[in-house]
């Protein structure tokens, strides 16, 4: 592996194409552990918006009228604003008002970190988009369908879970696809708050190094390679519960 | 006839050979500058205006700061008065080039880049350098204490790697200076690491909000800001007037003094100017 690595010294010394990220064990630990940290918000991420997304269109559907304002106005609120904004809101605003712990090392530190400031911030932007998704899935359910499933004394839950999601599910995939690529890509933006992603660690060595399209080629490749392999799955599970018959 | 021509454009030749070696020998005009500013009687120099205390206004509206108190310096040994011309960060350079001030003291960071453009005199005025601000109950004497604890600082910043690897103290950066002050101030971090001036008037200029803070520790990592001439005047009169005065300014000490006098923080980088600059004849005093 040694050699792999020092290959990359070779081209600099060589070239001037200076890939320190893999040949400068320092550079290389900081990167690998970003990279890490980046698929650990998406997954995070993808995991709880789709727990909001689904949470929230249930809500959306509700017969009580305070619980589908609540949820339009998370939409409206989460949806219309920036994720940058709102991420500094809670991570500088919110926070100045919760307690304070010691972090053991005698440091009073807000209670919530930075890491789960983002997660949080993340999830509910996100969110927003996916219950908008769902609704559009379970809207082009048609309603016979439904009056289908009444008329053979399904209660509404059983409709919900054993008719309608199943059908929404597999016509809101190809859009909720698009969300979930969003995610991966938009964990990118952890780095303002100090959380150590692939675009923070990135910039710490271009920054030092002077190696800025190095860096960044870098960063597209493994851009591009986290969201094939996740669009790959995806794909998998779209063929996968394909019905027969049903759709295109 | 056909002699005639031959004579006259060997004449011709040798004439205008005679006012190509005129214009190789001829020793360019080399204090044309310098003349310039005292037929005018007037030095126009470049100043800042919001960068307390290097060059500020005060309460009444006159640009005070430690870049006023040089220029009046040069302006007085050339015996004409100074005309204090406000400038930016991004349009010091641009004026000089265009001839509109004669040099700058402008708070300007030195680089081999913008020594391409204007004539950045050696030696340095003054620099900055890069200090913590922490908590005073924290009690951080040394670099060394550090070690383990995290510093909020700014993206980009050149020093993380070397807090890293020779103390262990592990950096959380952010966009921009107000940021990294206050995820500091909330607890996210244990130091705010970042520029001296910046950390030791932030506590001056807010008493009451900072009273529990300080900036305990030596700086390091010196950046050097310069004076500057137009280009073409580095080397002659006027460029090495100006760095006359500079050099004059460490030698005796005056750089210490007028910073002492405007309240900058300690500065070893001065000091080591001082030792280096002074005269070795001088009685101990």
């Amino acid at each position: 592996m040694d050699v792999f690595w020092e290959w990359f010294r070779w081209l600099y010394d060589e070239t001037g194409i200076n890939f320190s990220v893999f040949y400068d064990p320092y550079n290389r630990e900081k990167f690998a552990a970003a990279i890490l940290v980046t698929v650990q918000i998406a997954v995070y991420v993808l995991f709880i918006t789709t727990l909001i997304g689904l949470i929230g269109v249930w809500m959306q559907r509700s017969r009580f009228r305070l619980l589908r304002w609540f949820v339009r106005g998370y939409i409206e609120l989460f949806r219309n604003t920036p994720k940058l904004v709102q991420l500094y809101c809670l991570y500088f605003g919110v926070s100045a008002f919760l307690p304070r712990v010691d972090d053991g090392t005698g440091l009073m530190a807000p209670i919530i970190g930075a890491f789960a400031w983002v997660l949080l911030a993340f999830a509910l932007h996100y969110g927003a988009f996916t219950i908008e998704v769902f609704r559009s899935g379970i809207e082009a359910v048609p309603e016979t369908t439904i009056e289908a499933s009444r008329a053979l004394g399904m209660t509404e839950l059983q409709i919900y879970r054993l008719v309608l999601l199943p059908l929404a599910f597999r016509i809101c995939l190809p859009a909720l696809n698009n969300n979930y690529v969003f995610v991966v890509k938009g964990t990118s933006l952890a780095y303002a708050v100090g959380v150590n992603e692939m675009l923070y660690a990135a910039n710490q060595i271009f920054t030092l190094d002077a190696n800025v399209p190095e860096m960044m080629t870098v960063l597209l490749i493994c851009y591009v390679s986290l969201v094939t392999v996740f669009v790959t799955f995806m794909n998998k599970l779209e063929r996968a519960l394909k019905m027969p018959g049903y759709g295109t | 006839m056909f002699r005639k021509l031959i004579y006259s454009s060997l004449g011709g030749m040798l004439g205008l050979s005679v006012v190509a070696a005129g214009l190789i020998t001829t020793p360019a005009v080399a204090n044309d500058g310098i003349k310039e500013i005292i037929e005018r009687g007037v030095l126009r120099a470049g100043v800042r205006t919001t960068k307390k205390p290097f060059g500020y206004r005060d309460t009444s509206g006159n640009i005070v700061g430690i870049d006023p108190d040089l220029l009046q310096d040069m302006a007085d040994r050339l015996g004409v008065k100074l005309e204090k011309v406000p400038v930016t960060g991004s349009n010091r350079m641009p004026f000089l080039q265009q001839g509109k001030i004669d040099v700058f003291s402008a708070n300007m960071n030195d680089s081999l880049k913008r020594r391409k453009i204007v004539g950045a005199l050696l030696p340095n005025s003054y620099a900055v350098g890069f200090n913590i601000m922490a908590l005073k109950k924290d009690g951080f004497k040394k670099w060394e204490d550090l070690r383990g604890h995290t510093a909020c600082t700014i993206q980009g910043s050149w020093y993380i790697k070397v807090l890293d690897q020779d103390y262990g103290i592990k950096a959380m950066t952010f966009k921009g200076g107000a940021e990294a002050f206050t995820a500091f101030e909330q607890g996210r971090c244990r130091v705010r690491i970042g520029n001296d001036m910046e950390i030791w008037f932030r506590i001056q200029d807010n008493p009451e909000r900072y009273k529990d803070y300080e900036m305990p520790l030596d700086s390091f990592g010196f950046s050097p800001y310069s004076v500057a001439v137009p280009l073409d005047q580095k080397d002659k009169a006027l460029g090495r007037f100006v760095a006359g005065v500079l050099t004059e300014w460490h030698e005796t000490g005056r750089f210490l003094k007028q910073w002492k006098k405007w309240g900058f923080p300690p500065s070893p980088w001065l000091e080591e100017m001082h030792e280096k600059f002074k005269d070795p004849l001088a009685p101990k005093s």
